[in-house]
């Protein structure tokens, strides 16, 4: 009888063991912008995340952080290996204790869907508007403009 | 047009009389009639009470024949909305429930909060009416939950949940947000909203966006009944199950009937023409099968024509919570997040805020085009209904007039031989 206690009691610990080895490696991942979802819980090995106190790489067992995104590039190492690269304008990371994580952007794009001419065009005209601006709000909202185009031509180098 | 149509009926008559060798007398009886008409005071009451019905009842089917145009157009005109927004709310649905993960992981807003806190108080509804009880369970939720004397406020978006809501709790509305439901919501629009939220000063502990969440596939089990699955919307699904009968509904088309080798064969006419709402969680729909069996053969296997009442509510009035900066900073669960600043946690509420109000949005409108195509389609069937006993009552009275101006002319026609 009390062997087979022991007995269940190894399979039941064993199981446990598999259990956690196996929430070791998963990071459930939705990265969605408003419109378009790109992942919705979906296993990736790491994401690459540009926040406002710096980029960071977020890997299974992160520790739990919560981080607001700055324009740049989002990158994701899916679970075959291979990686994707989303440019992001704002939005927010959370990182929870049970390894899932949300990338929530106000607008997000795949990087090869960005026309670099285009971006560098965008840049010189928020640079105009910076220089014109008139007001409190305006210039805010310009050296926002400047800052995301900056980003984008980054991204697009 | 029944004037037109008698007269035709009185020449082939007496088209009829003439070939048969008679003299026309029918046209020059009708004709004379005319010149005795004055004359005779009651019978031309009579005559003119049931031309008076007929112009009624043809005037009021023309009426009705024009509401059913303007429901079935509007029915339309939502079921392409509808379908947009349906197709919409797949991506802000992720969205929304990746925005609502921290709160639910770190579980902010466990613990009971304190009595006296204030609270803020969202109603998602639209602009636009004429889409069922979408707008009013959300007023209804939100009165029958909150007293007019409570420390809260609400802010209206859109302008049913102002009408509703503000002769009950006018001085509980913060502001309300008009010019929703035109368009289909976008996150500018959400942004915007969250922002007139922050800058309207109000302080307030906890909050709750209430909001109709879309349910597009609706199933349910009875003990006595084999299962459905009805999809509001897509125009018909069908499903296969290995013990149960092949059904296929369809939403909107009056009869579906289908084949099945070993089984009964069912038609169905699934009239989703009653349509309750219930705010409670539990029950979404009723089914009505108290049905009227509308013809019944054998041959060898029982055919049923069933009528199929069912009610479906393709939403659900929900509730999402909101908490504030306080409230986050305080939850004994937040201590496990990594380098937290203030700077950081404010923006990450606020951008969540506005994510959270996307989402209620979109879930809103998705359930407002639905409910509104559901509800048109009811419309327009009942329109149909009514048009079918008018043209009846239309036709009847037509053949009395008809009828009682033969007996006239014939009975003309006798006293002069």
């Amino acid at each position: 009888m009390a062997l087979v206690r022991s007995a269940l009691r190894l399979t039941r610990s064993s199981g446990v063991l598999a259990q956690c080895s196996r929430s070791m490696a998963d990071m459930p991942l939705t990265f969605a912008a408003p419109s378009q979802v790109f992942y919705n819980q979906q296993d990736v090995r790491q994401v690459d995340v540009p926040s406002f106190s710096g980029n960071f790489g977020i890997l299974p067992n992160h520790v739990p952080v919560l981080a607001v995104l700055q324009p740049g590039v989002v990158s994701v190492v899916e679970a075959d290996g291979s990686t994707n690269k989303y440019f992001v304008s704002s939005g927010s990371v959370t990182v929870n204790k049970d390894s899932t994580v949300q990338v929530l952007a106000e607008e997000a794009v795949p990087l090869s869907d960005l026309d670099a001419a285009a971006c560098r065009q965008a840049l010189t005209q928020a640079q105009a508007d910076l220089a014109s601006a008139t007001g409190d709000q305006e210039r805010v909202e310009a050296q926002i403009a400047v800052e995301v185009s900056e980003a984008l031509v980054k991204a697009c180098e | 047009m029944a004037l037109l149509s008698l007269q035709k009926y009185l020449e082939v008559l007496a088209a009829q009389k003439t070939s048969r060798g008679g003299i026309s007398l029918a046209v020059k009886m009708l004709s004379r009639s005319t010149f005795l008409l004055p004359l005779c005071g009651p019978q031309q009451q009579q005559q003119q009470r049931a031309m008076s019905t007929l112009k009624a009842i043809s005037m009021r089917l023309r009426s009705v024949k024009n509401i059913q145009k303007i429901t079935k157009s509007m029915k339309m005109v939502s079921a392409a909305k509808y379908a947009r927004a349906e197709r919409e709310l797949k991506p802000a649905r992720a969205y929304g429930i990746g925005a609502k993960t921290f709160y639910e992981a770190a579980e902010i807003g466990a613990e009971e909060p304190a009595p006296d806190a204030s609270q803020l108080l969202v109603a998602v509804t639209s602009d636009r009416g004429l889409c069922g009880a979408v707008h009013s369970s959300i007023a209804k939720r939100i009165r029958a939950n909150y007293t007019p004397e409570g420390n809260y406020k609400i802010v209206c978006i859109g302008d049913k949940s102002r009408t509703i809501l503000q002769r009950t709790h006018n001085q509980n509305i913060l502001f309300h947000v008009s010019e929703v439901g035109k368009k289909a919501p976008s996150f500018s629009d959400a942004t915007a909203v969250a922002q007139e939220i922050l800058a309207s000063g109000y302080e307030f502990n906890t909050g709750n966006i209430f909001f109709n969440i879309f349910r597009s596939v609706v199933s349910y089990d009875t003990s006595e009944l084999p299962l459905y699955s009805l999809d509001v919307g897509v125009s018909v699904v069908s499903y296969d199950t290995s013990e149960l009968p092949l059904y296929s509904l369809d939403v909107g088309v009056s009869v579906v009937s289908y084949d099945t080798s070993e089984l009964p064969l069912y038609s169905l006419d699934v009239g989703v023409s009653v349509v309750s709402y219930d705010t409670s969680e539990l029950p979404l729909y009723s089914l009505d099968v108290g049905v009227s069996v509308v013809s019944y053969d054998t041959s060898e296997l029982p055919l049923y024509s069933l009528d199929v009442v069912v009610s479906v509510v393709s939403y659900d009035t929900s509730e999402l919570p909101l908490y504030s900066l306080d409230a986050v900073t305080k939850s004994p669960n937040l201590a496990v997040y990594d380098s937290l600043d203030a700077e950081v946690t404010q923006s990450y509420l606020e951008f969540s805020l506005a994510s959270m109000l996307y989402y209620a949005m979109k879930e809103g409108a998705c359930s407002e085009q639905s409910s509104r195509m559901t509800a048109m389609d009811n419309a327009s069937k009942n329109a149909g209904e009514m048009i079918d006993k008018l043209t009846l009552t239309f036709n009847r009275t037509r053949q009395a007039v008809i009828t009682r101006e033969l007996i006239e002319i014939i009975s003309g026609a006798a006293a002069l031989k």
